[in-house]
């Protein structure tokens, strides 16, 4: 097991380097130099060439490209992701204000997805054939199709204008007020989140089914074991493992859906602000914000893995 | 045999051939058939959408502005006076090419890089994996409107930037596929009867890693098309006047509450389509391999 965990660490790392070489050339590549853009937006009140000279040399982006990925990688090792060219503000500091915003709501959307779709997925399977099972394959099917940007308007028509329940939009800190904090937080939760669910209740509905077709589960039926018992203890705990695999998956189209959802919703998270950055084409945030996902997805996949390799020990010798 | 029981067709009676008994599976079931029907619909209506659409989707009528569903207007019309269901026909167009260009670009050089991966091995395999997991590492839609960003705007380069986020999924179930076939015997009965690396990958390996993949294909198409919705709801993308269905959800938001069907009806438009590509994935993959059903 700890050499399958070293081989993990060190195959992470790896396509973290690869991760920052693709960010930092890919934005290196946009059109349009960031510094005019500055300028022409009317944030400077000089634009000679020599300002512009000077503001190109204080953002070094006179220096040669290899140079600036090292300076970038360095000042990634120090915490520092460089200054945020439209906002004035270390990307760092903008990065760390917004993202317990995403994370709280990517959090919960994947904790909702996985509390509806598996459980789901399950019942479903158990419940072959029947209406139950036809109503959920129906749902979940319905899920990977409607788009989340589409359903978070139409809840908002539903909830918000014609019934009232719920805010329109808005984000207030769980710990400033909790009760308006979830409520504002029901419908962006359950927009981003309808993806995975489905994903979820699909993966384990089929996983189980195959689990259940086994010799094992045949042996404990026929050793009289209550259903209970033979779903639970023989069938769930094989059942799972491929559904573990999802959740890394799942993840990462929270967090991507969280760039359509944080639009519609008008919540001031990460999403949010690297649609503002890609408009106002500021490098530094895009790089940032690609940076720290990419980050975050990694780790998510290393845990993923390593208890997959725990539960599932044949992997650990591949 | 409890595969087959399923779809209620014996597949070991020599009576009916192989691509019967795919035929019969395919349409088995009412919803794939469901699927294609609409699919079709909508293809005719993209192709003759000058002849079919009510009115010219890019006229503005400043005096007849989001007008309530009529004779005239079936669908309405938007904050310009466009007519609704004609800017919706014209956007089929654009969703449709997105997503099956988009498919095309990213399934050509995701099985590219996945077949040379998977037979060569050796660094070139490090190589390109260690690419494609990097490429992982970034949600779909985010690597999708980076890049086309990146690349400015317009149809063109959402099918790039599509087809390159897409990409991955494909390279790395070519490479398992490849690796997989590549131990059968008849890989080796075909290399020692003297055929070459390049005969045996693209005659002998290539074709039986197939089935799968054009399975992930018809299924992804739909994803495609959803990601192009989103990205040209953020507007990026397609630009304006030109009719994108994502669009026209985001520009029916500020009118929600006189006029719902403004954001409405594109967003079924869009469901409709994906649904019905899925369903043929889903058909596709019973009838080319049972033993898929219910995992893609």
């Amino acid at each position: 097991m700890r050499t399958y965990i070293i081989r993990r660490l060190i195959y992470s790392v790896i396509v973290l380097i690869i991760v920052t070489l693709l960010v930092f050339l890919a934005m290196h590549l946009l059109p349009g130099d960031p510094i005019l853009i500055y300028v022409s937006s009317g944030q400077l009140t000089q634009s000679t060439p020599e300002a512009i000279a000077l503001l190109h040399h204080e953002y070094g982006l006179d220096k040669p490209v290899i140079v600036q990925y090292i300076d970038w990688l360095g000042g990634i090792i120090h915490g520092d992701l460089g200054t945020s060219i439209s906002r004035h503000m270390p990307v760092t500091e903008l990065i760390k204000l917004k993202l317990p915003i995403t994370l709280y709501l990517s959090l919960l959307a994947l904790l909702v997805s996985i509390i509806l779709g598996i459980p789901a997925g399950i019942f479903s399977a158990i419940r072959r054939g029947t209406w139950i099972d036809n109503i959920v394959t129906i749902i979940a099917n319905a899920g990977i199709t409607i788009p989340s940007f589409w359903l978070g308007i139409i809840l908002i028509y539903v909830f918000s204008l014609k019934l009232g329940w719920l805010p329109t939009s808005g984000y207030t800190s769980p710990f400033v007020n909790l009760g308006k904090s979830l409520s504002q937080a029901v419908m962006p939760v359950f927009c981003d989140a309808i993806f995975a669910i489905s994903a979820f209740t699909r993966q384990t509905r089929s996983s189980m089914l195959e689990v259940m077709r086994q010799d094992y589960i045949r042996t404990a039926w026929s050793k009289g074991l209550k259903e209970r018992i033979v779903i639970m203890r023989h069938g769930i705990k094989n059942g799972l493992i491929p559904v573990i695999a999802l959740t890394g998956m799942s993840l990462s189209m929270v967090l991507g859906g969280s760039v359509l959802i944080e639009t519609v919703f008008n919540i001031p998270g990460l999403g949010r602000l690297l649609v503002q950055a890609v408009f106002a084409k500021d490098y530094q945030i895009v790089q940032g914000f690609v940076f720290v996902v990419a980050i975050l997805i990694l780790l998510i996949n290393l845990i993923v893995d390593i208890s997959y390799g725990w539960f599932d020990p044949r992997i650990r010798y591949n | 045999m409890a595969q087959a029981s399923r779809f209620n067709i014996d597949i070991t009676s020599p009576r009916i051939s192989e691509f019967q008994r795919m035929r019969r599976v395919f349409f088995g079931r009412w919803i794939v058939v469901f699927g294609l029907v609409i699919i079709l619909i909508i293809l005719i209506t993209a192709i003759f959408a000058p002849w079919l659409a009510p009115h010219d989707p890019y006229q503005q009528n400043l005096d007849q502005t989001l007008l309530q569903p009529s004779h005239v207007h079936p669908l309405g019309t938007d904050s310009l006076g466009r007519d609704t269901l004609s800017r919706i026909i014209y956007g089929s167009r654009n969703s449709l090419m997105v997503g099956v260009i988009a498919l095309g670009i990213a399934a050509s050089i995701g099985m590219t890089m996945g077949l040379l991966a998977g037979f060569l091995g050796g660094w070139i395999d490090n190589l390109l994996m260690r690419f494609v997991d990097a490429l992982m590492c970034f949600p779909m839609i985010l690597l999708a409107l980076v890049i086309a960003t990146l690349l400015g705007n317009g149809l063109k380069n959402v099918m790039i930037a599509l087809g390159i986020a897409m990409l991955p999924g494909y390279a790395r179930l070519m490479c398992a596929q490849v690796l997989s076939i590549k131990e059968n015997d008849y890989i080796l009965a075909a290399r020692s009867i003297g055929a070459g690396s390049l005969r045996t990958m693209l005659r002998h390996v290539l074709p039986n890693c197939l089935p799968p993949l054009i399975v992930l294909i018809t299924m992804q198409i739909g994803a495609a098309i959803l990601a192009e919705a989103g990205l040209s709801f953020l507007g990026v993308g397609i630009q304006p006047p030109n009719a994108a269905w994502g669009t026209m959800v985001s520009d029916g938001q500020s009118y929600l509450l006189t006029n719902p069907l403004l954001s409405a009806a594109p967003g079924i438009a869009i469901m409709l389509v994906v649904f019905s590509f899925n369903m043929i994935g889903d058909g596709l993959r019973d009838a080319l391999d049972p033993r898929l059903r219910g995992t893609i």
